[in-house]
């Protein structure tokens, strides 16, 4: 529940405000220059945020539509990534926004139609080519969805640019928006997945694995393709026994022919982040695990981050064609 | 002075004797003696603290810095500044939360992080360098920008706030504000300021909580000589420790060794030995 929602002068009367503003009738409303001026200041607290986030509705003036990091891909040349939020609904312990933001509120894009013209602009410099855009970086794509219209919004433009591929990374069941239109080929939902003793252990307020499952199945019913994400993947001692049920529940439910591709990687943190989420959460087993730093980044250790990916990927191998596999890892 | 600490305690900040009285007897507090450059207050129990800092931005901004100084206060202790304010048309003695802290002379906005579970209503604050009668739709103060400002240099944004009690609006201005009337205004809120009090110690507390070392890190540090970085490694590893082997004593796994280099060397070592299990 939203309590407290603050509103950049430059949205005030924004259409996409006034809708969000509707949803919420109760909430304070704060009225701000930027949001820069409320979110991620100094000694601020994610972890005393993500007990009562508010939501920040704002306008995003610069860098919408940005190259994705490598590896973020699906087979695709051109690949780029935007954010219509920052932050997320749920409180997944692995996240990397916990040790990349100080603060735990919501800030909500609402200039849809700016991300939109950039992503014109992107494909009208490549006519040719086939361009995939990624939704779900900073936040949950569909999380909030029947509030931010972010699907009803953005799904247009894909309806008619077909060389555009978009992808819906999720947790959600918020899927009512996407049910109640025609599929579109070239839109993937990606509902990431984990075990559900990992799931319950670390993706607090999430979804359970068991709805997130059921709602990938209503999407294939309607005829949506699916894309299942395995990343990051958790090392535990039972971790072959965990993922094997995972993998057998998942692939003896969907349909093969709507699951458009199947991605992993292993738990990884840029080291910065890493520590900033070790020190918010030091109670958390997670960050006890056998970690290790290289190059920066805090992963698992190369003997357990191999044993973790090589197990995953044969599994995984067993149902999906190696053409609609991508790691986000190398995989020995 | 209070004793050290790892968070957990309250430090109230007030412009006048009369808004700090019933404070004082609420949370039974006795004033330092001798005084210092402000008035300061604590109980014996070295929970709470109040500085009467006298009235303007810039007396609460040096009360404040004055106050840290000398208190050895932590990341995760609580500030909040306590006092009577004017409003165009919120009715006399309603106590209010600010959301927004605007400082009229330099136009500078501040917005107090609302995370604490409260039933009070929140305004947006302004505060001016002289008392007004033009009231307009917000809170009228004298002190609040300085003390938030500078109180968020020290503290931590979610555990800073501004309660402010009403004592005149555009339909009864402060002309007929006097001592005895200062006193009974907040003395009428006591219980709400304590209920608030209480659920920013909820947050704080979570926050000493985490940041508190694991009981076995004192023993290593009274036994072996650790450079600053290696309390560092010491302390992720005993963190680890008691996540992944709760009950067992982390000094029986180090017998032997010397250095604070050997010592951490058998603790990794120990912990890389036992097989990872996030759930049980």
């Amino acid at each position: 529940m939203i309590e407290t929602i603050y509103i950049e002068q430059a949205v005030a009367d924004h259409p996409q405000t006034a809708a969000v503003l509707a949803r919420y009738p109760r909430a304070v409303r704060i009225g701000c220059e930027r949001y820069g001026e409320i979110f991620n200041r100094k000694a601020q607290n994610f972890r005393l945020q993500k007990r009562r986030p508010a939501l920040i509705l704002a306008a995003r003036h610069g860098g919408r539509v940005l190259p994705a990091p490598a590896r973020y891909a699906l087979g695709a040349r051109h690949n780029y990534y935007f954010s219509h939020m920052l932050n997320c609904l749920y409180d997944c312990r692995y996240c990397f926004l916990q040790g990349m933001f100080r603060a735990a509120h919501y800030v909500l894009f609402v200039n849809y139609a700016d991300f939109i013209d950039d992503m014109r602009a992107v494909v009208a410099a490549a006519p040719a080519e086939t361009i995939h855009f990624f939704s779900g970086y900073d936040c949950d794509s569909l999380a909030l969805d029947p509030v931010s219209g972010f699907t009803q919004a953005f799904l247009p433009f894909f309806e008619t640019h077909k060389k555009a591929l978009l992808e819906l990374r999720t947790k959600s069941t918020q899927i009512s928006a996407l049910l109640k239109r025609e599929p579109l080929a070239n839109v993937i939902i990606a509902f990431s997945l984990a075990p559900s003793m990992i799931a319950g252990a670390l993706e607090h307020r999430a979804p359970g694995v068991g709805q997130r499952l059921r709602a990938m199945l209503e999407l294939q019913q309607a005829g949506w393709q699916i894309g299942l994400r395995f990343d990051p993947l958790i090392y535990s001692a039972d971790f072959k026994r965990q993922y094997a049920g995972l993998f057998e529940r998942l692939f003896a439910a969907v349909d093969p022919a709507l699951t458009h591709s199947v991605s992993l990687g292993s738990f990884r943190l840029p080291r910065d982040y890493f520590r900033r989420i070790e020190r918010l959460y030091p109670d958390e087993k997670l960050f006890a695990s056998p970690l290790t730093e290289a190059d920066g980044m805090v992963g698992y250790r190369a003997d357990i981050r191999a044993e973790l990916l090589d197990f995953c990927q044969a599994q995984i191998m067993r149902h999906v064609p190696a053409e609609k596999f991508f790691p986000c890892e190398a995989v020995s | 002075m209070p004793v050290d600490n790892g968070g957990g305690r309250t430090h109230l900040f007030c412009a006048l004797p009369s808004e700090a009285e019933a404070l004082i007897r609420a949370f039974q507090l006795k004033e330092d003696k001798p005084p210092g450059l402000f008035r300061r207050y604590q109980s014996t129990c070295g929970l709470y603290c109040l500085v009467i800092s006298g009235s303007g931005r810039l007396n609460a901004a040096a009360a404040v810095a004055w106050h840290h100084a000398g208190a050895r206060a932590a990341p995760a202790d609580v500030w909040l500044n306590i006092g009577i304010a004017g409003h165009g048309r919120h009715p006399l003695g309603g106590m209010y939360l600010a959301h927004k802290i605007t400082e009229r002379q330099s136009g500078r906005h501040w917005y107090p992080q609302m995370v604490a579970q409260t039933d009070l209503a929140s305004a947006p604050l302004i505060t001016l360098d002289r008392a007004s009668a033009n009231y307009e739709e917000a809170l009228f103060d004298m002190e609040a920008s300085g003390f938030y400002e500078m109180a968020r240099r020290l503290g931590t944004t979610e555990l800073i706030h501004c309660l402010k009690v009403i004592s005149d609006n555009a339909e009864q201005p402060a002309g007929a504000i006097n001592a005895g009337r200062v006193k009974a205004l907040i003395a009428a809120q006591i219980d709400k300021i304590k209920a608030f009090v209480l659920a920013l110690q909820a947050l704080s507390q979570e926050l000493a909580v985490a940041s508190a070392p694991p009981a076995a890190y004192q023993g290593f540090i009274d036994r072996w000589r650790f450079s600053q970085t290696e309390r560092v490694q010491l302390l992720r590893l005993l963190r680890r420790w008691q996540l992944r082997l709760p009950g067992e004593n982390p000094l029986q796994s180090v017998q032997g060794g010397q250095t604070a280099r050997e010592i951490l060397h058998g603790l990794r070592q120990a912990l890389e030995q036992q097989r990872f299990k996030l759930h049980d």
